[in-house]
């Protein structure tokens, strides 16, 4: 094969598909297949924090009504406390997956997960 | 294949003057503006890749060193972080086009050595910009990074492939080197 006046060798080509492959594994490696990388987005009055959920840690959100406390462990975001009347947050549990999400309207306190969603079904019937 | 009259061996002379060709082209290389900063040409590595079956290995890591460090001093990164890089690159190149040339022949010409060698340092700088500065976000950089790599040194090597069957110079130093065994390489 020429190019060029050039006598190209069968492995030359190889060299050149060698990196061709190295290429197309990176981008694969850089770009896609990130499934494991769930965010959680915490929102109060005015505010956005982004937490990695594979990290434990807990937080605490200042809304009009007092603390709110979000605890993160063992990739799921709970409300472990919160000011308000109801407790609705606090009873809806945990999230982990992409979409799911927990609020605290009294106290202005929003949490949700986000990310790449694995594809799964919400349920499955025989 | 030391001689007594030149202190630094027969092959004092080619590697100096192909780490001054080096130094020449990374400041040429230095001079042309870079729309991103992984868009390299790579200029320097074409003594390398001319020097790669003139020189024996002894003197081919000596040029490898000169050029890391007359590539330092062009781009003034010699005292920092990015020279740590740039000299990591160039001696995973080099190790990788002398270690190709070895055990492939003549069955892979300056082209593919060329790309093997700048996928090498370019590999090694993207692991060692993830170890050290960038963790691992250091990767998304890394497919238009190695694909610009893979085009330039192709390029590169083409040019290497020419000069080295073309050049009159070259042609004249590997008769003085057959003839004096290295003795008498002026240049």
């Amino acid at each position: 094969m020429r190019i060029a006046g050039l006598r190209l060798k069968a492995l030359d080509l190889a060299a050149v598909a060698a990196a061709l492959a190295v290429i197309v594994l990176a981008s694969v490696r850089a770009y896609g297949g990130r499934s494991g990388a769930e965010q959680l987005h915490l929102r109060g009055p005015g505010r956005e924090w982004v937490y990695p959920l594979g990290a434990d840690r807990t937080v605490t959100v200042s809304g009009p009504l007092g603390d709110t406390v979000v605890e993160i462990r063992g990739g799921q975001a709970r409300v472990l406390s919160s000011p308000c009347a109801e407790k609705i947050c606090v009873r809806s549990g945990a999230i982990a997956r992409p979409g799911q999400w927990i609020a605290c309207l009294p106290n202005r306190v929003f949490l949700d997960v986000q990310g790449h969603a694995r594809r799964s079904a919400d349920a499955i019937s025989f | 294949m030391r001689s007594a009259s030149e202190p630094g061996g027969p092959w004092e002379r080619p590697v100096a003057l192909a780490a001054a060709v080096c130094l020449f082209l990374s400041s040429i290389e230095y001079l042309i503006p870079k729309p991103l900063p992984f868009l390299r040409l790579g200029l320097a590595n074409l003594p390398l890749l001319v020097c790669l079956d003139l020189l024996p290995a002894g003197p081919f890591l000596l040029l490898l060193a000169l050029k890391a460090i007359g590539q330092g001093l062009v781009q003034g990164s010699l005292f920092s972080v990015i020279f740590l890089f740039s000299a990591a690159g160039t001696l995973a190149s080099g190790a990788v086009m002398l270690g190709s040339r070895r055990l492939l022949g003549d069955r892979i010409s300056l082209i593919g050595i060329s790309v093997l060698g700048a996928l090498a340092s370019n590999l090694v700088q993207l692991a060692l910009a993830g170890a050290v500065a960038f963790g691992p976000s250091a990767w998304l950089i890394a497919p238009p990074f190695l694909a610009v790599g893979l085009v330039s040194s192709a390029v590169l090597g083409a040019l290497a492939q020419g000069y080295v069957r073309r050049s009159a110079f070259l042609r004249r130093l590997r008769r003085l080197q057959r003839r004096g065994g290295g003795r008498t390489l002026k240049t």
